[in-house]
């Protein structure tokens, strides 16, 4: 059933889509072999921009705020599945240029609760039709995550998580140390190894995507169909009447909003701050880094909890890893030496042949990390303002379900049934979705 | 802040008297209030943008400071109740605000 890749039609659902294609692409080029074919003859001249670059209008039915892949996706699914044009995206920087261009392009399901595996399951079947969804390569490389066990005590844990996993419908496997050895050879199996490998668990659907691609695809999508994608353009206020948003003010002016929704990640906090409430999050810098470019050497996405890194290689060669957050909140959106030492030390543990390659460059992003390890999607204390943060070390998987979710709530006020569970009253009900203890996660 | 009501000029801060205030959150009683308020003390954060510091901790707590001499430093008291760490540094009597009489010639 997993393998068929269901079109996921709850809530929001998939109406009229015939009539959305036609709108998708309505004055723009399709992306296709003829198309580059065409343009290769013309030497690359007839590209046009992916996404126009709007003044600004004076109000909008949804202002998203953040224009990263979560706010990108919330807008095209805002007009795609909701059929709202008036929307806007704010972006204080460039699309894409916060966590969103600073993760480790890792997609993956593989979570311990039924409320998580729902949410990210169905961000990981988005993915899997979103190349065709967008007419964008979003490079989807679904080569297959593979999470080590250290210790047996590790393995019987594994095999914990596995079993729930498969209830929740998710496609992961059990492996004993020979398997892992066939699946990724490279691995220390030394026998004086520091960190020994008892076996592990795989989920094949998962894998990479490339981060740009996603959002820039949705950017493209979005912005055909009418979205105006305002970048270089900072919030520094809203306006609160009564208790109800009514606007936003910005770098660039103020900007009527009927409904507002808020997707900027580690600085979800520094928004709530500015709307007047608190949120159960703090931000952290989490860091990652590239080697030099080499040839194939590791076809899936090696994790290991132990030793908290994570390792895959890119289409260009490039060894990509990322490491534990730093040991204390902070906003500073740059790496630092003791982690990447670590993170460096504990890879060259597990793959001892990586020890001659050379870091090329190391940077970090601004994580939200809540205190389940679980995102918060869902009204905030401010009436017509929505809040899609709190994804932590996660975000990137999770792009598409968190736009979709988002979107659903701007347009109808009301929940998703997946997006349920993740709202802000869990931390007053208490039933959080502790997903710190429960998915195995790196960090 | 701790009132201290003055019989001549209404409640005043403590600190006029002492050097003093309070060193970390004071912490509440879950049984004691709203699951609301107690989410709210729990959960949820400024997370202010800009520089954290963080004094709470478990374990042996050290932390020196260098005391001026207007401090009544034979009278320092500390006291140590519901997870706060409350130290008195009174201040001698020659800091403490006083009041001069304006004398008028006519």
């Amino acid at each position: 059933m997993l393998a068929d890749r269901p079109a996921p039609t709850k809530g929001g659902g998939a109406r009229g889509m015939g009539a959305r294609a036609k709108a998708r692409h309505d004055g723009r080029m399709r992306y296709s072999a003829v198309s580059l074919f065409r343009q290769g003859l013309a030497g690359h001249t007839g590209w046009g921009q992916a996404w126009r670059s709007p003044v600004p209008q004076r109000s909008y039915d949804a202002v998203i705020v953040g224009g990263g892949g979560h706010g990108l996706a919330a807008a095209y699914y805002l007009a795609k599945n909701h059929g709202l044009r008036r929307v806007a995206v704010l972006e204080k920087g460039w699309i894409g240029g916060g966590n969103t261009g600073r993760n480790t392009t890792i997609v993956r399901s593989n979570y311990f609760f039924p409320e998580s595996a729902a949410i990210y399951d169905f961000a990981l079947k988005l993915y899997e039709g979103l190349s065709q969804e967008l007419d964008y390569n979003i490079m989807l490389s679904q080569r297959g995550m593979l999470m080590l066990a250290h210790t047996e005590h590790e393995l019987d844990m594994m095999a914990r998580s596995v079993n729930a996993m498969q209830i929740n419908g998710i496609d992961v496997e059990l492996l004993d140390a020979k398997q892992v050895r066939d699946e990724v050879p490279l691995l220390n199996f030394a026998p004086d190894a520091r960190y020994e490998i008892h076996g592990g668990f795989t989920q094949r659907r998962a894998g990479t995507a490339r981060h740009d691609a996603v959002a820039w695809g949705y950017a493209r999508a979005a912005s055909a169909l009418g979205v105006d994608i305002i970048q270089g353009c900072e919030v520094t206020g809203f306006d609160i009447i009564a208790g109800r948003v009514t606007g936003v003010m910005t770098s660039r002016g103020p900007i009527g909003a009927g409904v507002v929704g808020l997707a900027a990640a580690g600085h979800s906090g520094v928004l709530a701050g500015l709307a007047g409430f608190r949120l159960p999050i703090q931000s952290y810098a989490l860091q990652a880094m590239v080697s030099e470019p080499v040839k194939p050497v590791l076809g899936t996405v090696v994790m290991s909890p132990a030793t908290g890194m994570y390792v895959s290689q890119s289409d260009k060669g490039e060894l990509v890893f990322g490491a534990g957050l730093d040991l204390y909140p902070s906003y500073a959106q740059r790496g630092n030496l003791p982690v990447e030492q670590a993170v460096v030390a504990g890879m060259l543990e597990i793959f001892p042949a990586f020890r001659r390659l050379k870091l090329l460059r190391a940077w970090a992003g601004l994580v939200d990390v809540c205190w389940d390890y679980s995102p918060i999607i869902g009204p905030t204390p401010v009436a017509g303002m929505f809040v899609n943060c709190g994804w932590g070390t996660g975000g990137f998987k999770a792009i598409p379900a968190g736009g979709w979710m988002l979107a659903h709530l701007l347009a109808t006020g009301a929940h998703h049934p997946i997006s349920a569970p993740f709202d802000l009253a869990r931390f007053t009900t208490g039933r959080l979705i502790d997903e710190a203890a429960g998915a195995g996660i790196a960090h | 802040m701790l009132l201290i009501p003055c019989p001549w000029c209404g409640p005043r801060d403590e600190p006029e008297f002492q050097f003093g205030g309070e060193p970390a959150v004071r912490p509440i009683s879950a049984n004691a209030v709203s699951d609301a308020r107690w989410a709210d003390y729990l959960f949820l954060r400024g997370n202010e943008k800009g520089f954290h510091r963080i004094e709470r901790n478990y374990g042996n707590f050290t932390r020196s400071f260098a005391v001026p001499n207007t401090f009544d430093t034979e009278n320092i008291a500390a006291n140590f109740k519901n997870g706060v760490l409350t130290v008195s540094l009174p201040k001698k009597e020659a800091a403490k605000p006083r009041t001069i009489k304006i004398e008028s010639a006519n």
